[in-house]
């Protein structure tokens, strides 16, 4: 790369529904992106990986002077990406709300794959709570029901702002709402209705199962894929009766906090970044490999990162074994 | 006889030791894995507890090694787990296991059906022979314990990732073959300079959280997904609340002589908790009051799902954390628990904790 | 005793509403109904909130576990404006204490004499519920049904999809567990191994027993991931089976839809019917 390429800082947030990578100037005071990539993981978090480094290194000139992981696959990217900081994404969405408003108190998140309530206090987390568990509080029901509905997923919130008398929709779970949802359809319920009332549903979801007991103070943000939904912001500010802040770039939060943590790290280290480069990341041959190891009835699923027939990391280990890099040496 | 009986933790060392001072040939089951509790889950109903479940597939695995009695502690009430014996007796008498299935426990009613348990257990055992046993038995529950507590203060210092568990495994192989209440103690010097030396250079002072929670989802790795480790391994100091040879030493000695008594509990939790709830809930709030006053960063609290006395104290925590400034996080296991939202939780609670510390300036 | 009371109605929509929006995770739909039932009550504005811990209620036996914490988890719905009245229920050592709990309650705000009077006046009217005609449903088929449950279950129409009301339109003679008293329930459950020590479990084990030669069929009816109904319904899977006795388990939750319960009751008398035919 050039010396005049631009000096940024790479955030990388791996889940197992998408994958975003976020560039940030590393010039520019607070969280400026100057690239960002929205890509499907599609189970197959490798892939994801080389293909957004790919595009990024054909839509500009860049010089990567930190990296930061997150997401569910935080550990595989750090390993492959050689990445300064690996951090979970409640840390990481904290991080992005803050660099926007530094007097957030509330940020709701609602991804493809899970849901997340952080609460703060003076620019602290204090408090948090994340749905892994129902499948019915995330971007990725809302995608199965707009595609069953004939419905554009983009279009989804706009569909329910024209609701006048939104249905009621019972249940948590994706089988009871989707049963529900079924019945009301075969009476003839107009569709818009049925819509609102399923953004009104998950939106009484998220916050009986995340906002119990738990204060929720303006500033509040709303982030994730599915910010994206006027129809859930329309009614999580009816519920709330208070505002709801939709940050610019409020689908890649989690990548642009963990960068800018990356570069909050190297700056107080003083340190080179551990980067291992643009080519030598997407020329290498990266496999993984999922064993159960027999060694002890624990039977723990190891998973081992290989590049070019080395061995680089592996995890899942319960005793603390590093795998069969352990048992070589 | 040949006995098994389900596992709590590294519990088994010191069971061991005791059913052979009472001249029995003690099955231990394989340790808790994944195979243990999917048997036990196919065989139990779905709405059963995870140490039901557990506890059932130990049962199971314990049988085809071929014990013949299985062991396991009963109880009065009000906690389910005073019956949950019954249940697997009956569970295993229809997967047509023929075993006997003897329950510790108080007796009641049927007097003849306890004194034929008791008979059993302790059969033609000498009473020096037993008396040494239980003594052996009693020192290594309490070094299992101390070993298990070096471990938790070494691993957030420790110079080599994974060099602790490493060290604490082998101390505990040993600590299993042991046949001298000497050799316990030689064991315990042993380790006690052994995890010493695995310690690198302090640098900054490790965040200590305390864990608080239902005795059995506290103390079984197993299916608290290996919190005590994981903490380890983000730089915690995990501080235990919760201490098996205490919970014996005041539910079966103490109690027997009607020495329990929960009023320092009590005091400790006044003003959320009236009194006793079943379970360990009072002990729950107690201990996190406790745990504020001792000035801890935060507490972690471990509860099974549709535990009662832990889901009222779960719902009186964050009134605790307030009154306290004292971080709380709960943390509710079944089989479903997944290891990545798991693992999650707990970084993100400790980068709260330490952001927090961090401007207490503590 | 001079009070004004202010009751709330049978469970409702909006009263269960009320409870799933606030109660703790985890709790199981009778206790969220119970959350609901107060802050409907907290709502319509009072000064003291009645609520005993009932610990025990027979000598040597536990209420359900739910119940012990119950004064402690609606602590956190009400406002500090009201003050929760709760005397602790405790008859493991003797039923006279939970008299006497009662007693010492009241004398804070009445007489002695006036507490005593009010307490044998609820008794008597107590009595009088719970002495009522103990079976109902029509005798129409000839088949007999008999419910095993928690009180709490099976005497809220709303709660379990109106169970007894349906098996009455099919025509079926039901009677609840908890219509059999101490007296029946206790002996009868001597025969088993280990006797129960939660009250609810021990009487419906108790009523099993005094009735498994008597009735057609027996219908489980639990709270959706009820540990205590869990166990009582292997107890129960294992006698009805060994008296080829017909069982029907039902979990009710929010999310228990009544259609599917009418036929499962349908389908469960249809099986009763072919059974008695032969």
């Amino acid at each position: 790369m050039g010396s005049k390429s631009k000096p940024v800082y790479l955030g990388v947030d791996v889940g197992s529904v998408s994958t975003n990578f976020v560039l940030l100037d590393a010039e520019a005071a607070g969280a400026s992106v100057v690239w960002k990539k929205y890509l499907r993981t599609q189970g197959a978090p490798l892939v994801a990986l080389k293909t957004g480094l790919a595009h990024m290194a054909q839509e500009g000139s860049w010089r990567i002077v930190g990296v930061g992981a997150t997401g569910s696959g935080r550990e595989l990217a750090g390993v492959v990406l050689g990445a300064d900081v690996v951090k979970n994404e409640i840390t990481a969405h904290a991080t992005a709300a803050l660099s926007y408003d530094s007097n957030v108190s509330t940020i709701l998140e609602i991804g493809g794959q899970d849901s997340k309530l952080i609460i703060l206090r003076d620019g602290v987390v204090v408090d948090f709570a994340m749905n892994t568990v129902c499948a019915a509080g995330t971007g990725s029901f809302l995608d199965q029901q707009a595609h069953r509905l004939g419905i554009p997923i983009d279009e989804f919130g706009q569909v329910a702002l024209r609701s006048t008398s939104p249905v009621r929709i019972a249940g948590r779970c994706t089988v009871f709402a989707e049963s529900d949802m079924v019945h009301k359809q075969q009476l003839g319920v107009d569709i818009a209705d049925i819509v609102a009332g399923l953004c009104q549903a998950m939106v009484r979801n998220f916050l009986s199962s995340l906002a119990k007991g738990k204060e929720l103070l303006p500033t509040v943000f709303f982030q994730g894929g599915v910010a994206a939904n006027a129809g859930m912001r329309r009614f999580f500010e009816e519920t709330l009766a208070q505002p709801i802040y939709i940050p610019e770039h409020y689908d890649v939060m989690g990548a642009i906090g963990i960068a800018l943590l990356a570069a909050e790290a190297l700056a107080e280290g003083h340190k080179p970044t551990r980067f291992l480069g643009l080519e030598s990341v997407l020329r290498s041959e990266v496999a993984a490999q999922v064993y159960e190891c027999q060694r002890c009835p624990n039977a723990c699923e190891i998973s081992e990162i290989w590049r070019d027939g080395t061995f680089l990391a592996s995890w899942g280990a319960r005793c603390g074994r590093q795998g069969r890099a352990d048992q070589t040496s | 006889m040949r006995i098994t009986f389900p596992h709590l933790g590294n519990a088994y060392i010191a069971v061991e030791s005791l059913l052979r001072g009472l001249g029995h040939e003690p099955v231990t089951p394989p340790l808790t894995n994944r195979q243990t509790l999917e048997r036990g889950s196919f065989h139990s109903p779905a709405e059963m507890c995870l140490p039901f479940k557990i506890s059932l597939g130990n049962m199971l695995e314990g049988i085809d090694l071929g014990a013949e009695s299985v062991l396991m502690i009963g109880g009065w009430g009000p906690c389910r787990l005073g019956y949950y014996g019954e249940i697997q007796r009956l569970l295993l008498e229809a997967l047509g296991k023929e075993v006997e299935f003897i329950t510790l426990e108080v007796p009641r009613g049927n007097y003849s059906r306890y004194m034929v348990h008791l008979q059993k257990l302790t059969g033609s055992t000498k009473f020096d022979h037993l008396r040494s046993g239980a003594s052996l038995s009693w020192a290594k529950l309490n070094a299992l314990e101390e070993l298990e507590i070096l471990a938790l203060q070494t691993r957030p210092r420790e110079k080599k990732r994974g060099a602790t568990t490493g060290y604490l495994q082998y101390q505990l192989e040993q600590l299993r073959a042991a046949e001298t209440v000497q050799e316990v103690e030689e064991i315990l010097s042993t380790a006690s300079r052994g995890f010493l030396r695995l310690r690198a250079r302090e640098q900054n002072r490790p965040l200590r959280l305390g864990v608080v929670g239902e005795i059995y989802t506290v103390m079984d790795p197993f299916s608290n997904l290996r919190l005590e480790e994981r903490l380890g391994y983000l730089g915690v100091e995990v501080v235990r609340t919760i201490s098996l040879a205490e919970w014996v030493k005041n539910h079966i000695f103490k109690k027997a002589l009607g020495l329990y008594s929960l009023a320092p509990l009590r005091r400790l939790a006044a003003g959320y908790l009236r009194g006793f709830i079943g379970g360990h809930g009072l002990e729950s709030i107690a201990r996190s009051v406790d745990l504020a006053r001792k000035n801890l960063d935060g507490v972690v609290h471990v509860l099974p799902l549709s535990c009662m006395p832990e889901i009222v104290a779960r719902g009186i925590l964050p009134r605790v954390s307030r009154d306290h400034g004292i971080p709380v996080l709960s943390l509710m296991v079944d089989e479903h628990t997944g290891e990545g939202g798991f693992q999650t939780r707990l970084e993100a609670f400790v980068d709260m904790v330490q952001r927090r510390v961090g401007r207490l300036g503590k | 005793m001079g009070f004004e009371v202010i009751t709330s109605p049978p469970t409702n929509q909006e009263i269960l509403e009320l409870g799933l929006t606030a109660c703790v995770d985890g709790a199981c739909l009778p206790l969220k109904a119970f959350v609901g039932h107060v802050r409907f009550l907290v709502n319509r504005g009072l000064e003291l909130l009645f609520v005993p811990q009932a610990i025990s209620v027979v000598p040597g036996e536990y209420t359900c576990t739910n119940l012990l914490g119950l004064p402690d988890l609606v602590q956190q719905y009400i406002p500090s404006s009201v003050r929760l009245l709760s005397p602790a229920l405790d008859a493991r050592k003797g039923a006279g204490k939970i008299s006497f709990s009662y007693l010492r309650c009241g004398l804070e705000f009445a007489s002695a004499l006036r507490v005593l009077k009010a307490w044998q006046t609820a008794q008597a009217a107590q009595r009088q519920v719970d002495t009522a005609p103990k079976a109902n449903g029509s005798t129409g088929r000839g088949l007999n049904i008999l419910i095993l449950g928690p009180r709490y279950l099976t005497d809220d129409a709303y709660l379990n999809g109106d169970l007894m009301g349906k098996l009455a339109a099919l025509g079926v003679q039901v009677t609840a567990a908890a219509a059999f008293p101490d007296s029946i329930t206790l002996p009868a459950s001597r025969s088993l191994a280990k006797r129960p020590f939660w009250t609810s479990m021990r009487r419906s084990l108790g009523a099993l027993e005094h009735c498994l030669h008597r009735v057609d069929g027996v219908i489980s009816l639990a709270p959706f991931a009820c540990v205590a109904e869990a166990m009582q319904g292997v107890m129960v899977a294992e006698r009805t089976a060994k008296t080829e006795c017909a069982h029907l388990e039902l979990h009710v939750d929010e999310h228990s839809s009544p259609v599917g319960l009418v036929t499962r009751l349908e389908a469960f008398c249809d099986l009763l019917e072919r059974k008695r035919r032969g």
